[in-house]
């Protein structure tokens, strides 16, 4: 089943990365070179603003990956 | 070498190292997660201790804590040396932070600005291992350009990396930081709310 929040991260990250994030890509720092830490924090701003939600400050510079990403978001809209 | 250049961000701030960060460096160096692709470091407190007091003794080197403004929490560390006035350049590293700061973009733009503005350099650089691409990569997104010389080497504790010269001169450092202020100002905003 598709999950939305995924969907709508990956979404964002295409945008933020020039190209399209495939549903089974585990997109992160770690595998993406051009997740540094200035576009770190163009990612935490873009899913922030298209998925309505604001990240606590403690996890901003954790959150590099879609995985994470998708469950702070997850987390926050159930909050 | 002792210095007493510090500089004010829009969240992080840098002033000089002092013996009294020994341990902290220490924690941050020999972190297994960020100390991948830098030069090992001694465990051992004395042997830290013993570097910094080397340190303090060698001129055109100066070397910055990185401290989050608000709270004054110490974030990372960062350095810049070999400092030759003669041709206006200087080298900048040993930069490494906590894996939950944000302060790299402003980090960065500080240790510009020591180069730059404060000491007047024409030409600062940093040498990255090739397989540290995300700081290649933050580097050139900053604005650096690569340098094509011969090709660079680190030696990491007897393993040889390939490693990359990115550098900028003078004249492009208002581009540089137009950029890398950019990314420093959102970053407090996102600390700030």
């Amino acid at each position: 089943m598709t999950d939305a929040v995924d969907v709508a991260v990956r979404s964002v990250l295409g945008t933020v990365f020039g190209r399209p994030i495939a549903l089974d890509e585990m997109l992160s720092a770690k595998t993406e070179p051009a997740w540094d830490s200035l576009r770190h924090v163009e990612v935490l701003l873009a899913v922030e603003g298209a998925l309505d939600v604001r990240f606590d400050e403690e996890e901003l510079a954790q959150l590099d990956s879609v995985e994470k990403l998708v469950r702070s978001v997850k987390r926050h809209r159930a909050a | 070498m002792r210095h007493e250049i510090r500089l004010q961000g829009h969240a992080y701030e840098i002033r000089p190292v002092e013996i009294a960060d020994a341990e902290f460096m220490l924690q941050l160096r020999t972190n297994p997660e960020l100390s991948q692709l830098i030069h090992p470091t001694s465990p051992r407190l004395g042997d830290q201790l013993a570097y910094l007091e080397r340190y303090f003794q060698t001129a055109g080197d100066c070397y910055f804590i990185v401290i989050r403004s608000a709270t004054g929490r110490r974030e990372g560390a960062v350095a810049l040396y070999d400092i030759d006035r003669a041709p206006g350049q200087a080298e900048w590293g040993r930069w490494i932070m906590r894996q939950d700061s944000m302060g790299a973009p402003e980090a960065a733009l500080l240790i510009y600005r020591v180069g730059f503005d404060v000491l007047g350099l024409n030409r600062i650089y940093c040498r990255t291992a090739a397989a540290n691409a995300n700081v290649v990569a933050f580097h050139t997104a900053s604005g650096l350009e690569t340098n094509a010389g011969p090709a660079l080497a680190h030696d990491f504790g007897g393993v040889i990396y390939p490693a990359v010269e990115q550098f900028v001169m003078h004249d492009r450092w208002p581009a540089v930081a137009r950029t890398l202020d950019q990314r420093a100002r959102a970053v407090a905003r996102l600390l700030a709310r």
